[in-house]
């Protein structure tokens, strides 16, 4: 491969980034695991640690960063301003207004809701408080971006509309940079009296306490065993979990322009990019290797990790040790072979196995989940069993052989051990996003923007930069990679563990029959498919573009019920009926601590 | 069927028939079980995050009946203990700051974790209390064996035992400073501070006391 | 035998027995504070009352009372039976005595017990008593109702020396005489006496005395509350943490039968109680037995000594069988002791005869000192006899002999038993014997001049049989376990033995005692019936 400086640059960047990423997350899973995995059991879980900073300090934190925003859109609004014209003039409007509006009421919401829990203490804490119920507050933000986009469409097109247009961009921007100083002085301010600001990051802060706390912890070997396999154990189980990312691509294809010589112009983005297909030249994929095996490259790796669990068993000198580390391996294998068959079927219908092409394959039609559902579950039961963790933790089932393969792992080995879980739990939820959510596909969103059609029939058309385009997509995958990690977090509070037998048969004697008959019946699907007539094609096409839908408006749906939940009142009943509940009611209730959600 | 109506010869065993829970293709598959399952942890889940973020969780000792977050997050917040709270023993004085224990081993006996140790000592010559009463010379509690049951305040007959010091077990880095010594307990005032209880004491040279002896009554 | 019916059972006894003593015999409590199975009866305490019905055709002898009827709100007439004391009512054939069963007793009982507690301080924290006094015993089981008086009970002189054993307590005291008593009865030295009336009276020592004598400790032991407390006992231990073995007391040659109070936690012995053995030592021990329980614990050897520097038991088990290898066995002799017991004896004779080849065997013991016609004997030793016993036929050179042939030279290699010698002159002549090996339980005589020691447990640490003065054989109970290295000699005496290449055939207690007790049925354990009185 003729590779020259840039693309070596590009691809340590990549890496990098994937690198980062799966790390990253596999924290913020740790994190979430303990503290939220608590807040389903009524209680709040590991959030003590804490940076204390002096109050100046926080105080230019929360200022600078205020100043910098408020400084900066203002001044690209009045540098680029004159430049915009018609459509993009508007559109540019449209967006700067709606994100006055939007920071207004949301700096408003907030600020009343901490007056409303300590008090007011100062004027504007009064004139909120006389505001009422701050949920009026959120009322009144919704009623200002559906005025606001009701006259701009009312007036499009006319000379208030290009009046209205000016005043949205330009008072938009003083709005906008208003508001944000407004809030970020507000918060300057009432911290003024604190000795010191304690940094808790809602208990973020915890896992980074733990990992630093693992690093100087006793690094114990037990005597009798193989000390050289012993230390490489956690090493062979954490890479072989964090390296698999490379071939799922976390974003669209960017297009860069070429110089004569054929190299990238980094300098050069395409401004917009067809809707479909991929430039041939200046292409840089954003995935860190686009092999052409690809997911069996996937295989191939965490088919490696069985082989750290295994060795640190049997390097223990432990018996339970060894029995967790058999158990590990057995597992492994087993489910291992469930993986492959249930993606047969895909690989099938996508007529692939670079997982690039899969994602390609899906934003054109539907998604995988909705072409292979079946195949969808069992791989991700499958994937769940793969990361070893509830409910197939047999490995290290604690009830029955102490922790299973990392018994004797103390310090940082036994928490790479640890933490290769949540690598696995991340990059298999980014391989199930790749091949079954569309990876970085969005719903009516493609290379040139969105369109919102179904079949011939196109709702909405418009046009994006390509830039755009890509970063909405890479949020994309990242989100839906978060969701599936959360449902797996989700899983693991929900399930009690299996028996190693119920294990076994769920394994071989259910998954795998039911993969095979998958393959099966993908195969006489894709035949008659094949062979069916244009209009059941067309049919089909349509179809897609119906689930589409289906996402789209399920996402919404969802983001609706979320508001509506937040915005239902909590009640609660007072019973003191205790001599403690009596106490602690003259004294006015239990003091409040520096707990945050 | 009846008794009179069974054949003779070795009875036949008849079970009792226990209906088989009915385990639908539902359950079976186990998926539209683990669905529910997920639905009761993430409605906790929202419900619980949604009212920590926005300060309505509930009052720990208030509301504790109520669904939601009831931790209590120690060292900051803290319930109140209810008056018969059984903290950390302390002895209590007499007037003239002497222990009023007088090593009767009662507590000892009544102790079911064996944490009390005391060693009986006699008052030195001259002291009014020499041959006709004892006092702990060591007292000896075993923090980290006791079980709080408090038989040993129910055991005492002077009084001398109490643990109305509101303070919980502290925790400690060794064991041996969980091993609290007479002077220790003796340190501890009660909840309201003082160290003497309200029952009475006859003292020698108390209007109330027994007396030594005919000739010197009081 | 003749019979008398008390509570519808029938009780035997012996022409000239009071009803309490042949209830006593069967083991019914009749409860009494004053009466005592081995005193005269005073009959003070009104506890013991019992009602006897008339003989047949003869009137009941009543008395007219007074009784409060609460439902008229006044006094009314009553009848009500003369009550006995059953520890002076000598029964007789076919008498009827109602004792639980009665209404009367038991309002009886109740208010005697209520008139004993009135001027009572209830200081059972600080009593010595509680947890073995009568008074608590009977307030739980016979007082029916609180104490009624309101008034400030009588005070009354507290912890009065009596002497250099015993301190009194006036308030705690029922005047049972039971004291007195023993002072004149059993000690002939009629030193206490009672002294004013009613509810001042009290115990006083005679003027320019005071109780001294040999059984003062008694006095102590037969008072039913927390009156009298012994000196050396008093502040020690709570009787509920002691725990009791059925021991023969190794003070002298009579051989009295004890309990060994020890507690089992701290593996320590407080006291010893006598034991009721009317054989033996009938209710009683002297103070010099009573307080001998202390020798458990002072100067014991409680680690192996060679050449007087201490090592362990092994070591100088192994130095010992050092020093008996090749020893020509016309130059050994075994001393036996009589302080040991049959066991430790029989063991190291078997290893002198058996497996050393010696033919001399000596005796020793402790040196003899005063004794009485009580109880107490001349002899210090509790197994003197049984070492003529364990030789015959035959008997054991005496000391003497001993120190004749070491002198004479016959004798160079001596594996004694035993820490004291009875002729303390003759310790020097136990420092030139060349080789002697001590099985001691104390520092004495023999241990300091060994050249080779091994610790041997106590009596109180391991069971085993004595014979005393009137040839009794008489088993005592192990009460705590071997204190520190130390281990009974005759398991000693096996280790040393198998150092030396011959095992011995017997590995229990049980073993040893079968060597010997072949010919000597006697042993056997003396019948115990608890606490007497």
């Amino acid at each position: 491969m003729n590779m020259d400086w840039v693309e070596f640059g590009l691809s340590a960047a990549k890496a990098f980034a994937v690198v980062m990423f799966a790390m990253n997350v596999a924290v913020l899973l740790t994190w979430a695991d303990r503290r939220q995995g608590a807040m389903i059991q009524d209680r709040v879980g590991p959030n003590r640690a804490v940076a204390w900073i002096p109050t100046k300090v926080a105080q230019a934190l929360a200022v600078l960063p205020a100043l910098g925003v408020a400084a900066a859109l203002p001044a690209y609004v009045k540098l680029r301003g004159a430049e915009l014209t018609g459509s993009a003039e508007v559109g540019a409007a449209l967006a700067v207004s709606q994100l006055a509006i939007f920071w207004v009421w949301m700096t408003a919401l907030v600020i009343a809701g901490r007056v409303a829990r300590r008090g007011v203490r100062n004027s504007f804490d009064a004139f909120l408080a006389g505001l009422g119920d701050p949920r009026r507050i959120f009322y009144f933000g919704i009623g200002a971006h559906a005025v606001s986009l009701a006259l701009g469409a009312y007036y499009r097109g006319t000379e208030t509309g290009d009046a209205l247009t000016s005043v949205g961009l330009y008072g938009g921007a003083a709005v906008f940079a208003f508001a944000v100083l407004f809030g970020a002085g507000y918060a300057a301010y009432s911290i003024r009296n604190e000795p010191r600001i304690g940094l808790r990051l809602v208990g973020l802060l915890h896992p980074a306490a733990d990992g630093l706390k693992t690093l100087f912890k006793e690094d114990f070997i037990p005597p009798r065993a193989d000390r050289l396999l012993h230390s490489l154990a956690p090493l062979i189980a954490f890479f072989p979990a964090l390296v698999v990312l490379a071939v799922v691509p976390f974003g669209d294809t960017l297009c860069f322009g070429v110089d004569e010589s054929g190299s990238i112009q980094l300098t050069e983005l395409m401004p917009v990019v067809p809707a479909t297909g991929v430039c041939t030249e200046g292409a840089v994929p954003l995935g860190v290797l686009d092999l052409n095996v690809g997911v069996l490259y996937f295989f191939a790796l965490a088919g490696t990790g069985i082989v750290g669990a295994a060795l640190a068993g049997w390097a223990s000198d432990n018996k339970f040790s060894l029995l967790g580390g058999l158990r590990a391996a057995s597992q492994m294998v087993s489910y291992e072979v469930t993986m492959g068959l249930t993606l047969i079927g895909a690989f099938m219908i996508y007529g692939t196995l670079q997982v690039d092409d899969m994602i390609r394959w899906q934003a054109e039609n539907a998604w995988g989940i909705f072409v292979q559902p079946f195949a969808f579950v069992m791989f991700f039961a499958a994937a769940v069993a793969e990361s070893k963790r509830i409910p197939f933790d047999l490995p290290e089932g604690e009830s029955e052989i102490v922790a299973g393969y990392f018994t004797e792992y103390s310090g940082m080995k036994f928490a790479m051990f640890f933490f290769s879980e949540y690598i696995a739990v991340v990059t298999s939820s980014a391989l199930i996003a790749a091949v079954f959510l569309g990876g970085w596909h969005l719903p009516f969103v493609n290379r040139a923007g969105i369109e919102i059609a179904i079949g011939e029939t196109v709702f909405f058309s418009q046009q994006l930069p390509h830039l755009l385009v890509v970063l909405l997509g890479v949020v994309g995958f990242v989100g839906k990679t978060i969701l599936l990690c959360w449902l797996q977090l989700t899983i693991r509070w929900t399930l009690p563990r299996f028996r190693y037998d119920q294990l076994m048969k769920l394994g071989w004697r259910k998954l795998l029959p039911a993969s095979l008959v998958n393959i099966l019946a993908t195969g006489l699907l894709v035949l008659l498919v094949q062979n069916a007539d244009p209009r059941v094609e067309k049919a089909l096409g349509t179809a897609g573009d119906l689930t589409m839908a289906l996402v789209a408006i399920a996402g919404l749906f969802a983001f609706v019920r979320l508001v509506l939940f937040l915005l239902e009142p909590t009640t609660k009943r007072r019973l003191l009926a205790t001599s403690t509940a009596q106490f602690a009611a003259a004294m006015g209730g239990t003091p409040t601590s520096r707990m945050q959600a | 069927m009846s008794d009179s109506t069974l054949p003779l010869g070795p009875r036949k065993i008849v079970g009792k028939p226990v209906p088989r829970p009915k385990r639908g293709p539902g359950v079976q598959t186990y998926l539209p079980e683990i669905a529910k399952g997920l639905a009761i942890t993430m409605r906790h889940f929202f419900r619980n995050t949604k009212e920590m973020a926005l300060g309505q969780r509930n009052d720990p000792s208030l509301e504790a009946i109520e669904d939601g977050v009831n931790t209590v997050s120690y060292p900051e917040q803290r319930r109140p203990y209810p008056y018969r709270f059984r903290g950390v023993h302390r002895l209590t004085h007499r007037e003239d700051g002497s222990p009023r224990c007088v090593a009767c081993l009662c507590c000892s006996t009544a102790c079911p974790s064996q944490c009390i140790y005391i060693e009986a000592g006699e008052y030195p010559e001259g002291d009014p209390r020499r041959g006709y009463e004892r006092f702990p010379k060591r007292f000896v509690i075993d923090e980290l064996r006791c079980v709080f049951c408090g038989f040993c305040v129910e055991a005492c007959p002077c009084d001398a035992i109490r643990m109305d010091t509101g303070m919980h077990a502290a925790p400690y880095d060794s064991r041996d400073q969980f091993i609290y010594e007479r002077d220790l307990l003796m340190g501890f005032p009660g909840r309201d501070g003082t160290y003497t209880t309200q029952n009475p004491r006859h003292e020698p040279g108390d209007p109330t006391h027994p007396g030594i002896d005919r000739d010197h009554p009081h | 035998m003749p019979t008398f019916k008390l509570d519808d059972r029938e009780i035997p006894f012996e022409p000239g027995d009071t009803i309490i003593r042949a209830a006593h015999r069967v083991g019914i409590d009749i409860p009494h504070y004053c009466w005592h199975p081995g005193l005269s009866v005073a009959a003070n305490c009104r506890m013991c009352l019992v009602e006897v019905e008339p003989p047949p055709g003869r009137p009941a002898l009543m008395l007219d009372v007074l009784a409060w009827d609460a439902e008229r709100g006044e006094y009314v007439p009553q009848k009500k039976p003369k009550l006995q004391p059953a520890c002076q009512l000598t029964a007789a054939d076919g008498m009827v005595v109602k004792s639980q069963t009665s209404e009367h007793v038991k309002r009886a009982r109740s208010a005697v017990q209520e008139l004993l507690l009135l001027n009572h301080p209830v200081d059972c924290p600080i009593c010595d008593q509680a947890g073995e006094c009568r008074l608590q015993d009977y307030w739980l089981e016979h007082q029916a109702h609180k104490k009624r008086m309101r008034d400030e009970p009588v005070h009354k002189p507290k912890a009065v020396v009596f002497g250099p054993t015993i301190v009194y307590d006036a308030e705690r005291c029922i005047v049972c005489t039971r004291c007195v008593r023993v002072s004149a009865e059993l000690a002939k030295d009629p030193v206490l006496s009672v002294r004013e009336r009613g509810n001042l009276n009290e115990i006083v020592v005679a003027p320019g005395r005071q109780l001294d004598h040999k059984y003062s400790l008694m006095t102590e032991y037969v008072c039913p509350v927390g009156a009298l407390t012994a000196v050396d006992f008093r502040f020690k231990a709570r009787v509920w943490f002691l725990r009791s073995a059925r021991t023969i007391c190794v003070g002298c040659a009579t051989g009295c039968n004890s309990f060994t109070d020890f507690d089992p936690r701290s593996q320590k012995v407080f006291r010893y109680r006598p034991r009721e053995n009317l054989a033996v030592n009938k209710y009683w021990m002297c103070d010099d037995g009573m307080l001998d329980y202390r020798r458990i614990h002072e100067n014991r050897v409680l680690e192996g000594r060679v050449g007087g520097e201490p090592t362990s038991r092994d070591a100088a088990i192994t130095k010992a069988a050092e020093l008996l290898t090749g020893a020509d066995p016309d130059s050994v002799a075994v001393l036996l002791s009589a302080e040991h017991s049959q066991e430790d004896n029989a063991a190291l004779l078997w290893l002198g005869r058996e497996v050393l080849g010696a033919s001399a065997v000596y005796a020793t013991g402790r040196p003899e000192g005063e004794g009485d016609d009580v109880l107490r004997h001349v002899d210090k030793n509790p197994n003197q006899v049984g070492l003529f016993e364990l030789v015959a036929p035959g008997a054991p050179g005496s000391f003497t002999d001993f120190v004749k042939a070491v002198q004479s030279g016959r004798v160079r290699t001596v594996v004694a038993l035993g820490s004291q010698i009875p002729e303390p002159d003759a310790e020097a002549v136990l420092a030139s014997i060349p080789v002697l090996i001590a099985l001691s339980t104390h520092v004495g005589p023999l241990s300091t001049r060994a050249k080779v020691v091994l610790p041997a447990s106590s009596w109180a640490e391991a069971d085993g049989t004595f014979v005393n003065a009137k040839g009794l054989s008489q088993e005592s109970e192990q009460a705590i376990r071997p204190q520190g290295e130390s281990r009974p000699a005759w398991r000693l005496v096996a280790d040393l033995a198998r150092a030396l290449g011959q095992a011995p055939t017997w590995k229990r207690t049980d073993d040893v005692r079968s060597t010997f007790n072949g010919s000597n049925a006697s042993a056997a354990m003396a019948p115990s019936a608890g606490v007497s009185g």
